[in-house]
């Protein structure tokens, strides 16, 4: 089977979608809640903002299956969550939505942490003293000050998303044509002997991937 | 318009309690060797620290007072101020800078003018000299029409030429304003030059046994020379 077969395959298609789906959701989400979650932990202290600083900062420290299976005892229809919401969380797209963007967020959050927590502090007093609030001093001295960190950590989130797995799997629970990304799509390739599809599969994910590793490069180099 | 100050807050190696005042029109200078409490004092006076306890007022009107849970917000404290390092904003050019705080339809050209940099208006702090950089920062302080002017330590990095240049600025401005101004410097000779009162702080405390010994030990050799009114812990204080 030549690449461009596999390449136009509902297999191939369709996990592929979901993954751009996914990301672009996720992505966006890391964008604004990263931010905001980095400043809300840099401007003050208190057990509120070390125990949301932990919540961030679990997925990169926690095996990725296990924060999944937390998360899908807390969101499933039986959890304390997922019993009261409207609409079913897992193994569906927001679920999976849900665990790129958990596995991501502190990949965002810790880069614009530091960055917050870095000489900008005493831009942000040069604008309090000049008469401007907190918002405002976020928003024109803070942000363009930071936003390579941003643009660095929002890269480092979507890399993260895109080859999330385990979370994804306990989430989403990897059902065919519904919540399978590249990534799982990847392992059900290989384990039911498709060598070939898991290749393209793999290539395509290395060309984001690639991507992605040309952009903080560019970054870094600014 | 005067500035009245009556705090403490205990520091890592001692307890500031600073007493004094600054009426409008002068400049009054807070000397001292390094680590004696002055950037910590002008921090706590600008609001951007809190003192344990004490007030903290502009023509009476209450800036700060521990029994009564009073803080105003720094940035509703109409302050002017010029801190030691370059902080202009990296991401914006030279004009964009000075009309950061500055009311609507302010003119900054004249500012420009006075302090010799209208032809880096359009340039980022990045491309143009420390001096011009302090030059700039000035300029910023002033184009927000500050009720209060606090210097901290602004000549320490800058050149000869600059540092003159800035200090004969200053000199006129501090009439022409009719603020207080707190200038706090480690020179002495520079304290005596511009200050029309002269505060010494010694390990958090007004001392004037710290500004005596100084002047006896002709570490300010312009002493002598100045005619300037020297008043640490009389006249500056309350």
């Amino acid at each position: 089977m030549d690449l461009l077969q596999i390449l136009a395959q509902p297999q191939t298609m369709g996990p592929l979608r979901l993954t751009i789906e996914t990301l672009a959701v996720a992505g966006t989400l890391h964008l604004v809640c990263g931010v905001l979650v980095a400043y809300y932990l840099t401007s003050g202290a208190g057990p509120l903002r070390s125990a949301a600083d932990f919540a961030v900062t679990l997925p990169l420290v926690f095996p990725p299956i296990a924060t999944g299976f937390l998360l899908l005892m807390v969101l499933g229809r039986a959890g304390p969550v997922g019993g009261v919401l409207p609409f079913s969380v897992v193994f569906s797209f927001p679920g999976v939505v849900l665990a790129a963007f958990v596995s991501g967020l502190p990949l965002m959050v810790k880069p614009v942490e530091a960055a917050l927590r870095g000489d900008v502090k005493r831009l942000a007093e040069v604008s309090s003293v000049l008469g401007k609030n907190r918002w405002q001093t976020f928003w024109r001295v803070l942000l363009p000050n930071i936003r390579r960190n941003v643009a660095a950590g929002w890269f480092l989130a979507l890399g993260r998303s895109l080859g999330e797995v385990g979370v994804t799997l306990m989430l989403g629970g990897n059902i065919i044509g519904k919540t399978n990304t590249l990534s799982l799509e990847i392992y059900n390739a290989v384990f039911s002997g498709e060598f070939d599809r898991a290749l393209v599969l793999s290539a395509i994910i290395g060309t984001f991937s690639l991507a992605i590793f040309v952009a903080l490069k560019r970054l870094s180099a600014v | 318009m005067t500035l009245t100050v009556d705090i403490r807050k205990a520091l890592l190696r001692f307890e500031l309690r600073a007493r004094f005042a600054c009426p409008a029109g002068k400049l009054t200078a807070m000397v001292g060797p390094s680590g004696a409490g002055k950037t910590s004092l002008i921090r706590l006076i600008a609001g951007l620290d809190l003192p344990d306890r004490g007030t903290i007022s502009l023509d009476g009107t209450v800036w700060t007072d521990s029994a009564k849970g009073v803080n105003l917000p720094v940035f509703r404290r109409d302050i002017g101020m010029v801190f030691q390092e370059y902080t202009l904003f990296p991401h914006m050019t030279v004009r964009r800078n000075i009309l950061f705080g500055a009311p609507e339809g302010f003119d900054p050209e004249p500012l420009l003018d006075t302090f010799r940099i209208r032809h880096l208006a359009d340039r980022k702090p990045a491309g143009i000299s420390g001096g011009e950089r302090q030059r700039a920062a000035f300029c910023q302080a002033l184009a927000r029409r500050p009720r209060l002017l606090l210097l901290d330590e602004p000549f320490s990095a800058l050149d000869q030429e600059t540092r003159a240049f800035l200090c004969g600025m200053l000199a006129e401005l501090k009439g022409t304003l009719n603020i207080p101004i707190l200038h706090v410097t480690h020179d002495l000779r520079e304290a005596k030059l511009l200050g029309d009162d002269v505060v010494a702080l010694e390990e958090g405390r007004i001392s004037t046994e710290w500004f005596r010994r100084q002047c006896h030990t002709g570490d300010a050799p312009s002493a002598s020379r100045t005619s300037t009114t020297l008043s640490p812990g009389e006249s500056a204080c309350v």
